[in-house]
């Protein structure tokens, strides 16, 4: 079984998630692929990677820990171990949702500077009207 | 929010601490969960975003609980994990909605500062406006006052004409009484002294008066400010003393005469000059009537005539 799975795992690809859900009623019947949980932590994932997360150190290190965790998790779900799984896939969402905020956060901020120049500009165009 | 979220995790810790007593060390990963949680229940996500702040809470418990009840169990890593994130989530929204609130400020501030400087500008327009129309009512103004001093110029010119047309012709007029030499700055209108007076005498005949008015009408006509010599002649009979008293007189009888007919006596000076001068031959009776003459000299520089006088 363990032989198994190490090969398995060296077979995988990125459609590791259609396989697991070919093996999962081949393998133990208690262990369910968290596929709720793959199918949200991917979706995270891409909305950060949607936003530029990859543009922002913050973000991007996030994004990262996001793809290491969902890597992780296919691993797991390779190896049957679904609780474990279902942890790193958890691990997974919460990087990539702070990936999306920080990533949100640095384009808001930059929009207040932009924002801010522009008010500038206006006001010595307008003669020095008070902020 | 719970009572618990209000309080940073340290101090419930320390609470707890009499319960906790026996149990292992901590994990790493919930030494770092705990320190995210107080960090974030230290920051404006306390108020920001507290049901974050709450999810990030809930986590901790269970990694607390884990932690008491299977220490360093995968379980205890996990919910601290997640506690960790959710901290730094909560402050990160917390961050967001602060920069939200800066740019709906900044934007506000970008209309206020655009409808003032388009007030400005329309202020500005107003004023030129108004400029433009107080310079075309000035200009119309200068116009009126342009054609109202080309009439008047008109006018002028013509009134002078006229006058010049009248100078002329009483000048003309005393052709008939005496002779007129105009030079450059100089009018001299020459009267024989037979017209004005009986011989030796210096009272002027009664027939002078009219010629002497036709002199002072036509030196009325001249310009005011020139000055007038009148000046009296005689022939070589008689002594010198006696021709230069008489000239003299004579000629302060015309000058008092037209003076009293109405011109200034401060432009008018009368000098007797005797039997000097003379303008034809004192051998012939016709030079010597010649010679008994009354000079009036009007003259445009102001001096007086007679030291220039030939």
């Amino acid at each position: 079984m363990l032989l198994m799975n190490r090969f398995r795992r060296e077979a995988q690809v990125l459609g590791l998630l259609t396989i697991g859900l070919a093996w999962a009623p081949l393998g133990c019947a208690s262990a369910q692929v968290p596929t709720q949980s793959v199918a949200d932590a991917r979706a995270s994932t891409a909305a950060a990677q949607a936003v530029g997360a990859e543009k922002d150190p913050q973000a991007a290190l996030h994004l990262k820990m996001a793809n290491n965790s969902l890597a992780r998790a296919e691993r797991l779900i390779a190896d049957d171990q679904m609780d474990e799984a279902k942890d790193a896939l958890g691990e997974a969402k919460i990087d990539a949702d702070l990936a999306f905020k920080l990533a949100t956060l640095a384009e808001s901020k930059q929009k207040v500077a932009e924002a801010q120049t522009h008010l500038q500009e206006l006001s010595k165009e307008a003669g020095g009207v008070a902020q | 929010m719970s009572l618990i979220g209000k309080l940073p995790y340290s101090y419930l810790m320390l609470a707890l601490l009499p319960v906790a007593c026996g149990a292992s060390a901590a994990t790493q990963q919930l030494v770092d969960a705990r320190r995210a949680y107080d960090v974030a229940a230290r920051s404006e996500a306390r108020t920001r975003t507290p049901a974050k702040l709450l999810e990030a809470e809930d986590a901790l418990k269970r990694a607390e609980v884990a932690h008491q009840d299977d220490p360093g169990s995968q379980e205890e890593r996990h919910y601290a994990y997640l506690a960790e994130r959710r901290a730094q989530l909560a402050m990160v929204e917390s961050d967001l909605v602060a920069s939200q609130q800066s740019l709906a400020n900044v934007n506000e501030s970008q209309k206020v500062v655009t409808k003032q400087g388009l007030e400005d500008a329309q202020s500005r327009v107003r004023d030129q406006n108004g400029q433009i129309s107080d310079l075309q009512a000035k200009e119309t103004q200068l116009n009126n006052s342009k054609l109202a001093l080309k009439g008047e110029l008109a006018t002028e010119k013509e009134a002078r004409l006229k006058a010049e047309a009248t100078a002329a012709a009483a000048l003309q007029s005393l052709k008939e009484i005496g002779q007129i030499k105009e030079e450059a700055n100089t009018l001299t209108i020459t009267l024989s002294g037979a017209v004005l007076f009986a011989t030796g005498k210096s009272a002027l005949l009664p027939i002078a008066q009219n010629a002497l008015n036709k002199v002072a009408e036509a030196l009325k006509l001249q310009r005011s400010d020139h000055h007038i010599v009148v000046a009296g002649f005689t022939d070589s009979n008689g002594s010198d003393e006696a021709n230069q008293q008489l000239s003299l007189a004579r000629a302060q009888a015309v000058r008092d005469y037209i003076v009293s007919q109405g011109i200034d006596g401060g432009r008018v000076t009368a000098e007797g000059k005797g039997e000097s001068e003379p303008v034809a031959d004192n051998k012939t009776a016709e030079g010597r009537a010649n010679n008994r003459r009354v000079e009036i000299r009007v003259s445009g520089d102001g001096k007086s005539g007679a030291s220039t006088s030939r």
